[in-house]
């Protein structure tokens, strides 16, 4: 019983993350796509000085963003992953996945310059 | 099916379901999303090739080249759908436009303002690279 309750309150958690990090992403689309478009084609120097000049803004939105997609495919995950075991070593993937992404993007930031 | 522990229900089973613009639109809100995440670890790896160094990243970009163009495209296309279907689902969590002339009318508005969306950030990060 005490888990069924903890899935629950899991559960309404879940749909007030997943509202909150889509409002908070919202505003920053167009800048996002708008840079990503013209930066990822630029030539060595200038992008670096813009991953420099921008690491607060790549750190946290890349925070709130990890945190949207680790909750969207949780759940297409939970919809379409019947078996618990799988879904278990599936979901467990998908969190140290996360979690070694961030400090990929870390030790990216220390090799550029700190 | 043996090993399911209990009797919730399972979300539809696509490929017995019907299609219609509901439906179309609720899936490619969730492939879009997957399609995004790649998307961003495509980004992570962009990254990762520039901490590298100066020849890490000309060979990355010397990878992707020829593809990335169609590739970038239809990230942002994902992003614009995923965008406005977002905005539709928070509506609805409002509890706006559950009437089933509303959902269609919304539904379509979505996929022709994805598309309008995608056209304007493509057209302005191109007429930004053509200026000096």
């Amino acid at each position: 019983m005490k888990r069924r309750e903890g899935q629950r309150v899991w559960a309404v958690r879940y749909w007030m993350l997943q509202r909150l990090t889509a409002v908070v992403l919202l505003p920053l689309m167009g800048w996002m796509a708008w840079s990503f478009l013209t930066v990822v084609r630029l030539p060595y120097e200038a992008a670096l000085s813009w991953v420099i000049g921008h690491r607060l803004e790549i750190s946290l939105w890349s925070l709130v963003i990890f945190f949207h997609a680790y909750l969207g495919l949780q759940v297409i995950l939970e919809d379409y992953i019947h078996q618990e075991r799988i879904r278990w070593v599936f979901l467990t993937g998908l969190r140290l996945g996360g979690v070694a992404l961030g400090f990929f993007l870390l030790y990216c930031f220390f090799q550029l310059g700190g | 099916m043996g090993n399911r522990s209990s009797k919730r229900p399972l979300s539809p089973h696509l490929q017995i379901y019907k299609f219609q613009l509901t439906s179309v639109l609720s899936i490619l809100h969730r492939l879009t999303g997957l399609a995004l995440s790649l998307g961003f670890l495509f980004f992570m790896g962009w990254i990762g090739s520039l901490a590298q160094g100066k020849e890490a990243y000309e060979s990355f970009l010397q990878g992707v080249q020829g593809w990335v163009q169609i590739l970038l495209g239809g990230w942002v296309w994902a992003l614009s759908y995923h965008t406005c279907q977002g905005v539709r689902h928070l509506l609805w969590d409002m509890g706006w436009g559950y009437e089933l002339k509303r959902v269609h009318q919304t539904g379509w508005i979505i996929v022709i303002l994805s598309f309008c969306l995608t056209g304007l950030v493509v057209w302005f990060s191109f007429v930004k690279e053509a200026l000096p």
